[in-house]
């Protein structure tokens, strides 16, 4: 048989994949796209698993793509295989058959043949979600929110169940949380740092996402660790959480959503570089010819740090996929948008943070806010310029502020503005407003 | 393709774009019933700015490069590749607001009648014509073909 070749191979299939197949495909109808993911999905979206668990989003609308997708873009979808290294054509074993098949690399498969690209490869496999080092995390009843088929399983289990505890206060963890109180368990959540959502909120702003789960139901622990996952006496099954405290949450679920690492084993070996993620300049193009990183297993261009950041949110992951595909495709492209963004809703109430949301006054930066009951606006400046702000309840044109902040615009002056919400579109330099309101909105990329 | 362009130098800040638009995506879609007590919230795509004697409306541009539609964590927010409009998908809106936060012109809402789910321009989609277009008396929005 002979060994499957694409012109574009994506290793990964899910946000970032699809912005790089929508990308290739808006500039190349006609080069080969073949997609290789581990599991055996048609693309989904990742955030939707917790409004899965809730019972909010029927399995049958959790695909972030139409069922069609793949025919409609000629992709060749290969599903449960595992890419366990890239191979670059140095390093191809076969000269002879590299050089038929006209190949710049290839993919090696766990316990399958390899896959060979001839154009480009986008690495796209994301993050592995971290395992506390503790004992019993392989205990029946723990688990990850990573994949559909980890919602899946912890649906079935919590059929029979009534009380969990979620480690990790991040993202994951609260919209897992919220999803376990909505269908009516008792759950407790276990974080290490003194706060929630710590990345992404200052202490203000966590202090009000908690107290929005507090109300909710919903037992938050700060500054405590997990020490062990114990099993019940006579079963293996999980039947409490140990505690640094040395206290003991008697549960039977426990879900682990401590972060995800990105998958940087793919290119162990390969003379690719990594950091926390693997490295690619503003084209998503690693330091090896062809060879591009997308989403969260990325480590990209951060505007506002001016360096590489691995920032695993899923429009930097769309983002980051449709420039490597242009790319790809030899269509010019830039990532310069990916700074942080969040927005999220927990019982209804919105929250949202973008860039440096957690920096204090100081020399650095300096901070304007607003706390009104739970109305909570706050704005980092450095150098007369937007670099953070948080903004929750009314979060009405938020879109305006990241707007800013992508301009790079000069806000002295504004800060009432902005404390109030009455910022808009004309407050603006005329240029800008001109762009923005007669624009194409196409210089973003 | 088409897009609703907004010249600010005639804008004479009547809010009657705001008006239209809340009537066409009033329940009733009547003028004479959308704004009558018991006729529910209004709801509008279009925002209308002022400062002095400076104003403009601002509506969605369906940008080429649409942040929204690349922030949307469900695959709601789609542009259709014909007509170029970016629409909502309401059955897969799950109301995260993150269009909100990404788009620059702050022109996606949240419509919080009933479910919870982003609003914005349709360019009057099931009326065929953008109805805040229609009814400016200055020509202060145009309708541009790209």
């Amino acid at each position: 048989m002979a060994a499957s070749s694409f012109d574009f191979l994506i290793v990964g299939n899910s946000t970032a994949a699809v912005g790089a197949v929508e990308a290739i495909r808006s500039v190349d109808k006609t080069s080969s796209i073949g997609v290789i993911a581990h599991e055996p999905e048609h693309t989904y979206s990742r955030p939707l698993i917790t409004y899965f668990v809730a019972g909010k989003v029927a399995e049958d609308n959790i695909y972030y793509r139409p069922a069609d997708f793949y025919e409609r873009n000629q992709v060749e979808l290969l599903t449960g295989l595992e890419v366990t290294r890239v191979v670059r054509t140095q390093q191809l074993r076969d000269e002879e058959q590299s050089r038929s098949i006209g190949g710049a690399g290839s993919v090696e498969i766990r316990e399958g043949e390899p896959i060979f690209y001839r154009k480009a490869v986008l690495l796209a496999a994301g993050g592995a979600p971290i395992v506390p080092p503790v004992p019993g995390t392989d205990r029946p009843g723990v688990f990850f929110m990573n994949t559909i088929d980890d919602a899946r399983r912890a649906k079935g289990w919590l059929a029979h169940a009534s009380r969990a505890v979620v480690v990790g206060a991040g993202l994951t963890g609260l919209k897992t949380a919220e999803a376990l109180a909505q269908i009516g368990q008792e759950v407790t959540v276990v974080e290490m740092m003194d706060r929630v959502l710590a990345t992404t909120m200052d202490e203000t702003g966590s202090e009000l996402v908690k107290n929005v789960l507090v109300k909710n139901g919903v037992e938050v622990l700060n500054g405590v660790q997990m020490t062990a996952i114990e099993g019940s006496q006579d079963a293996n099954d999980a039947a409490a959480v140990a505690l640094s405290t040395g206290e003991r949450l008697a549960c039977d679920s426990v879900f682990l959503t401590i972060g995800v690492r990105a998958r940087t084993s793919l290119v162990d070996g390969s003379g690719i570089d990594t950091n926390r993620g693997i490295l690619v300049d503003r084209h998503m193009r690693t330091n090896i010819d062809n060879i591009y990183a997308a989403g969260d297993i990325a480590e990209a261009y951060d505007p506002l740090s001016g360096g590489n950041r691995v920032v695993p949110i899923l429009p930097n992951a769309y983002i980051g996929g449709r420039v490597a595909g242009m790319n790809m495709a030899g269509a010019a492209a830039e990532y310069n948008v990916g700074m942080a963004v969040n927005s999220v809703s927990f019982f209804g109430e919105p929250f949202m943070s973008a860039g440096f949301a957690t920096e204090s006054d100081g020399e650095e930066f300096r901070v304007v806010s607003r706390l009104e009951g739970d109305l909570y606006r706050k704005f980092v400046i450095r150098n007369n310029k937007l670099v953070g702000m948080i903004i929750t309840g009314d979060v009405e044109r938020a879109g305006l502020i990241t707007g800013a902040m992508r301009a790079e615009l000069d806000v002295s002056g504004m800060e009432n503005a902005l404390l109030t919400g009455e910022m808009g579109l004309i407050c603006l330099p005329r240029e800008m407003v001109e762009e923005r309101i007669h624009g194409v909105g196409r210089n973003w990329l | 393709m088409l897009r609703i362009k907004a010249i600010p130098d005639v804008c004479i800040g009547c809010g009657l774009c705001r008006v239209w638009c809340k009537v066409e995506h009033s329940d009733s879609g009547s003028i004479h019933k959308a704004f009558k007590p018991g006729a529910g919230e209004t709801v509008s795509c279009v925002e209308l700015e002022e400062e002095g004697c400076e104003s403009f409306a601002v509506q969605c541009r369906q940008c080429d490069e649409p942040l929204c539609v690349y922030g949307c964590i469900t695959g709601a927010m789609q542009k259709d590749p014909d007509t170029g409009v970016v629409s909502v998908d309401e059955s897969k809106c799950v109301g995260c607001w993150t269009c909100v936060l990404m788009c620059p012109n702050g022109a996606v809402k949240r419509d919080r009648r009933g479910k919870k789910i982003a609003l914005k321009c349709d360019m009057c989609a099931e009326r065929g014509f953008p109805s805040c277009v229609e009814h400016c008396p200055n020509d202060a929005l145009v309708l541009e073909e790209e």
